[in-house]
């Protein structure tokens, strides 16, 4: 199986998770990673501005820290919701794809503690974010990512019935 | 039973068919429900066209038996019934039931219609050999042929009905599904009744000795006839989703054009938002996706060029399309001049900006009309890729 292959086989399992008969909702849709890897995930707003303060290029949009027994998502809280949808997708594109943290990322962990006083340094694990696409982590967390959004805002955002796939197709 | 439409009326739709079928046949026939929806208009489509007065002209020019123009006649019973057999594989898939299991049970589905259709074949042979209609033949043949007809279209119409009225009572129903919907249950309705009456008014015919009220068989052909095309609407519909679609008329492929020119400047001031591992070729709705999210990414990195003028502004006065790219563009001028990134600034509205659209076409929708706005803001010395 191919690298994209792999990719589009976790977007298939988690889409296949998720219930029918309601729309897409980012919520459930992080409940169901987290019932997946048993293990519960925050989802954690801040200002953008905030955020892209942490990375080494000013682009940060978004940072998974993976702690002993638990996921924080950070996120933008402040830019579109679609924008916002896709930026987790991609953290959780890094969960799901089993991705490992890069010592030579850049995220400081000074900073850290500005976007998350709450948790102490001794618990993070990884950190890992959403900057830019230069390595192949990146890469296949945005793939993830833009798979999972197109089903979830093309093919799951109303509630799936097939009696409506018979006579009207988004596709 | 001869079509009382005329060929006028009847022939530009028997070609209308004939092209949405091929349609149907060279792009929407790879899942199972497209295959009997599929299956289901090309069987009304033979139908239609066995009961053309000219094409049963042209049968009765062939010596018999071929040339048994009776026999094709009730042949367009055991069409109808087939469409009835398609019809029911399509029900049991919109209440759930896996497309794989469909798939085997069509057979036997099938395999029923056609003992349905020899049932009526045998029941019809009386009215044959003395050169009559069924209705005009009349006596219990004519009640074992529609019962053995009007029973599966009676049972179908009825779970039909049954589906698109739950489906109707959903909140999220759209007013052109609504539309289609309401069609498909009056068709469903109108057969239901038509299936419970006929059978019985025949019974009443035969013990009462009245004869038939329509010998001739007007109703029955009009009923038939108008079946077909209300079904023969309601398979179109995808087909022209369809084509729309392979001819860039959809709605994902429009904005997709409409947002182009602004991407292009967008990505040309900064091409790290791209991804660069592959081009994306899963189709508009992944491109449209793509765009969308590369423009939303250059915006935030734009934003260094748009500093705080007033922090005491109302962040949260909606602003118009025009608003949104004229303060894009003043940041992109900046940027392009050479102007260093701001120390303190702020999200450009485009990016901000509370959205009600939050699905594929509703984003690209709001993006569409500042595309449209950018085109007139947009700096002319903008760096092209």
């Amino acid at each position: 199986m191919s690298h994209e292959d792999s990719i589009r086989a976790s977007v298939r399992r988690i889409a296949e998770m998720m219930p029918t008969d309601v729309p897409w909702s980012r919520q459930r849709f992080i409940d169901l990673v987290a019932a997946e890897r048993d293990r519960p995930i925050t989802l954690w707003p801040v200002e953008s501005a905030r955020l892209s303060g942490v990375g080494g290029t000013g682009h940060l949009c978004g940072l998974w820290v993976a702690r002993k027994s638990d996921d924080i998502i950070v996120y933008g809280s402040d830019v579109a919701e679609y924008k916002a949808d896709q930026v987790i997708g991609h953290e959780v594109g890094h969960m799901v794809l089993s991705h490992t943290g890069l010592p030579e990322s850049g995220h400081s962990r000074e900073m850290l503690k500005v976007l998350l006083p709450h948790i102490s340094e001794r618990t993070i694990e990884k950190v890992l974010g959403r900057e830019d696409f230069q390595d192949e982590q990146e890469k296949a967390a945005e793939m993830f990512a833009d798979h999972i959004m197109v089903e979830a805002m093309n093919n799951r955002y109303r509630r799936q019935s097939s009696v409506r796939s018979t006579f009207f197709r988004s596709r | 039973m001869t079509s009382p439409v005329s060929a006028w009326f009847s022939m530009p739709i028997i070609v209308l068919m004939a092209l949405t079928l091929a349609v149907r046949f060279a792009f929407l026939n790879t899942s199972t429900i497209d295959r009997l929806t599929t299956q289901a208009l090309a069987f009304g489509w033979v139908g239609l066209v066995l009961r053309e007065r000219s094409v049963q002209d042209l049968i009765g020019q062939i010596p018999k038996p071929l040339g048994d123009v009776a026999l094709y006649q009730q042949l367009t019973f055991g069409c109808i019934v087939m469409i009835v057999q398609a019809i029911y594989g399509m029900s049991r898939l919109w209440d759930g039931v896996d497309p794989d299991t469909v798939r085997k049970r069509q057979k036997n589905y099938y395999a029923i219609g056609l003992a349905l259709s020899a049932v009526i074949m045998v029941a019809g042979t009386p009215s044959r050999k003395a050169g009559q209609l069924i209705d005009q033949f009349l006596g219990w043949p004519a009640v074992v042929l529609w019962t053995a007809f009007y029973a599966p279209i009676l049972v179908v119409s009825v779970i039909v009905a049954r589906i698109f009225i739950r489906e109707l009572r959903e909140p999220d129903t759209t007013p052109r599904e609504r539309a289609l919907y309401g069609l498909t249950i009056f068709i469903a309705a109108v057969l239901a009744l038509d299936g419970a009456a006929t059978p019985l008014l025949t019974v009443n015919e035969v013990v009462t000795g009245s004869g038939s009220a329509d010998p001739e068989m007007h109703v029955k052909s009009l009923t038939f006839f108008g079946a077909v095309v209300g079904s023969m609407v309601i398979g179109a519909v995808p087909v022209i989703a369809v084509l729309r679609a392979r001819l860039g008329r959809d709605r994902i492929s429009k904005n997709l054009k409409e947002i182009e020119s602004m991407w292009r400047d967008l990505v040309t001031e900064f091409p790290d938002v791209q991804r660069t591992d592959e081009e994306v070729t899963d189709g508009p709705a992944h491109q449209l996706h793509r765009k969308i999210i590369e423009i939303h990414d250059a915006l935030l990195r734009l934003s260094r060029w748009n500093p705080v003028v007033d922090a005491d502004r109302a962040a949260d006065v909606q602003v118009d399309a025009d608003g949104l790219a004229a303060e894009m563009a003043s940041a992109y001028k900046a940027k392009i001049a050479g102007v260093a990134p701001a120390e303190r600034y702020e999200l450009l509205k485009a990016i901000s900006q509370h959205s009600e659209g939050q699905d594929l076409t509703a984003a690209s929708d709001e993006l569409v009309k500042v595309a449209q706005s950018w085109r007139k803001f947009r700096p002319r010395h903008a760096r092209i890729s």
